[in-house]
């Protein structure tokens, strides 16, 4: 099992209201030196988590902190250590890709703006011919290997990833998921991406938070957590669904149950005694069962379990 | 400050077609206010005349000026914050190793100085180039000087009121809307008449719109149209003061604002 030993953010009982809206609800969890994950559904409060550690919100109350520092109070500290690329990439667009990466080089002082930046484009493939076009011709995939080479940049002590993949093609998204494991693997980056994409994670994510409605509702190394849904979760196709839907609910080792996708999905307490009851609940619902399998050892399964048990 | 950050702001806020379309309109306003010395003037008197048609020139032109100033500052701060913001560049730059101060002071300053200098600049040439002569050079040069001084003020005032509503309101049409608006409420005031307003009329000469003009009035001691009023009781350092704080009076809050209470929410 992986160990996290080096912790780079501490979140403790975070809580940020926007108006009516709760967007976390007392989130705690911690940032290890690896590839971390934030994985939750749109609107579990990804971004508001991403924004408040670069100190560009306020949280309403609870403790944040990277690095040490109050994200807040500190967040200058914060923003020389980490570079970031968010979902909306928007920079000065009547530069080109290559002065954009010079300017932000210059900010950060790196001593050699100019052969860093190209490091960088190099790192993310972007053709050399795009080095002097003016960034508004760029295309949405072109703008997101900016943004990603824009966020390390200098080699920062830990890249925020924002839905990194949302404007590429399944080829760029591979080839994201690639440069993490590289850049990890070969140049010690420590990474915080965010998605709901889950099987791009999946492949590269060390360390996992699953997030829903404001909360950290799971959190370890990813092999920990696959270990616990495996036995929990199940995939029935019966006919009809509705009267054992109804049945299964009633059952006290059954925690959840939904219609996904044509499945009823159930979540269980006590996965042993749920086999021995579901041909007599099958029967009872005068049901016929068409297959029956355990839920996929993914983060997929992982994150419907947590959320339906939650 | 960082200078290659406010070079990459100025060039996007001036950038096509901003800057020929505020070359343009603050040019061809100037020019319709520049003075002709037509009246028949004795030789011993002709110096006096003249200088006094300097200074009248110089106080129309930026009068002239200021109008179209006070809408160009509003709609171009709006864009700055209000726009950035909506478009997301700037919780780019808030997430850069630079500070709030800095990011606050180039936005504002991208905008202020240029406007400034481009005022500036257009006045200068203009009195350059109907007033220059040998004999009138220096007195030239000299009395075009203090229309810059005068110019930052309002244009800073305006620029403040401007960011102080584009950071409220957060959206770009809204904002910008919302500022050409209040400019054009500080313009209308200036414009009632002792018999709409009453006795409170006299006091409009220390209004943002009135005071920096009054300032370059007092200073050139231009004579007054009508009776003399209130303007007269205050000396032109006293304008200049007055102007100084109307230039600070909204940006200290909106800079306050902005660096320990701005969040990027959407």
């Amino acid at each position: 099992m992986t160990e996290f030993t080096e912790v780079l953010g501490e979140f403790e009982n975070l809580v940020k209201r926007f108006n009516t809206t709760h967007a976390l609800s007392g989130l705690s969890f911690r940032i290890y030196k690896g590839i971390n994950g934030l994985i939750g559904p749109n609107g579990a409060g990804k971004t508001t988590t991403i924004k408040l550690s670069l100190g560009l919100i306020k949280a309403d109350a609870g403790k944040a902190e990277v690095f040490g520092f109050d994200c807040w109070k500190e967040s200058l500290q914060i923003r020389r250590k980490i570079g970031v690329l968010y979902e909306k990439v928007a920079y000065y667009d009547h530069l080109s890709g290559l002065e954009h990466l010079k300017l932000i080089a210059k900010l950060k002082g790196i001593p050699d703006p100019v052969a860093e930046s190209k490091k960088v484009l190099g790192l993310v493939e972007l053709e050399e011919e795009a080095y002097s076009r003016k960034i508004k011709g760029y295309s949405a995939g072109m703008r997101q290997r900016l943004g990603l080479a824009h966020a390390l940049l200098g080699k920062p002590e830990l890249v925020i990833l924002d839905e990194p993949s949302s404007n590429l093609d399944p080829l760029g998204r591979a080839r994201v998921i690639e440069i993490v494991n590289k850049l990890k693997k070969e140049e010690g980056f420590s990474f915080l991406i965010s998605s709901h994409i889950l099987p791009e994670l999946e492949r590269v994510c060390e360390h996992v938070v699953l997030m829903h409605k404001g909360k950290a509702i799971r959190e370890g190394s990813l092999e920990q957590l696959l270990n616990e849904v495996a036995p929990q979760a199940f995939m029935i196709k019966a006919e009809p669904a509705a009267p054992l839907m109804k049945l299964l609910k009633a059952e006290e080792c059954v925690k959840d149950v939904r219609l996904d996708e044509g499945y009823v999905y159930v979540v269980v307490e006590d996965s042993k005694l749920f086999k021995k009851r579901l041909p007599a609940l099958v029967s009872k619902a005068e049901a016929s069962l068409e297959e029956v399998k355990v839920a996929g050892r993914d983060l997929e399964s992982l994150f419907k379990v947590a959320v339906l048990g939650d | 400050m960082d200078l290659a950050l406010l070079k990459a702001d100025i060039s996007k806020v001036w950038g096509r077609p901003t800057f020929e379309l505020a070359v343009g309109l603050v040019f061809f306003i100037s020019i319709t206010s520049v003075q002709i010395l037509f009246e028949i003037t004795t030789v011993s008197g002709f110096q006096s005349d003249f200088n006094y048609l300097v200074t009248e020139s110089l106080v129309r032109i930026t009068s002239t000026q200021m109008l179209p100033l006070v809408i160009l500052s509003g709609i171009l701060v709006s864009l700055s914050f209000a726009r950035d913001y909506e478009q997301g560049l700037m919780q780019t730059l808030l997430s850069l190793p630079v500070s709030r101060t800095s990011i606050f002071a180039i936005k504002f300053v991208a905008v202020v100085l240029p406007l400034t200098l481009l005022s500036w600049g257009i006045t200068l040439f203009i009195m350059v180039m109907n007033y220059f002569t040998a004999a009138s050079g220096l007195l030239v040069l000299q009395v075009s000087f203090w229309a810059l001084p005068v110019t930052f003020f309002a244009v800073m005032f305006y620029a403040g009121l401007a960011s102080l509503i584009a950071l409220a309101l957060k959206k770009t049409i809204t904002s910008t809307l919302a500022t050409v608006l209040a400019g054009f409420f500080v313009w209308f005031i200036t414009t009632l008449t002792p018999e709409v307003l009453g006795p409170i009329a006299d006091y409009l000469v220390f209004t943002p719109y009135a005071a920096p003009l009054w300032a370059m009035k007092r200073l050139f001691g231009t004579r007054p149209l009508s009776e003399p009023g209130l303007e007269m009781n205050l000396p032109p350092w006293g304008f200049f003061i007055l102007i100084i704080f109307y230039a600070f009076v909204f940006l200290v809050p909106t800079y306050i604002y902005f660096t320990k209470k701005f969040e990027v929410k959407e």
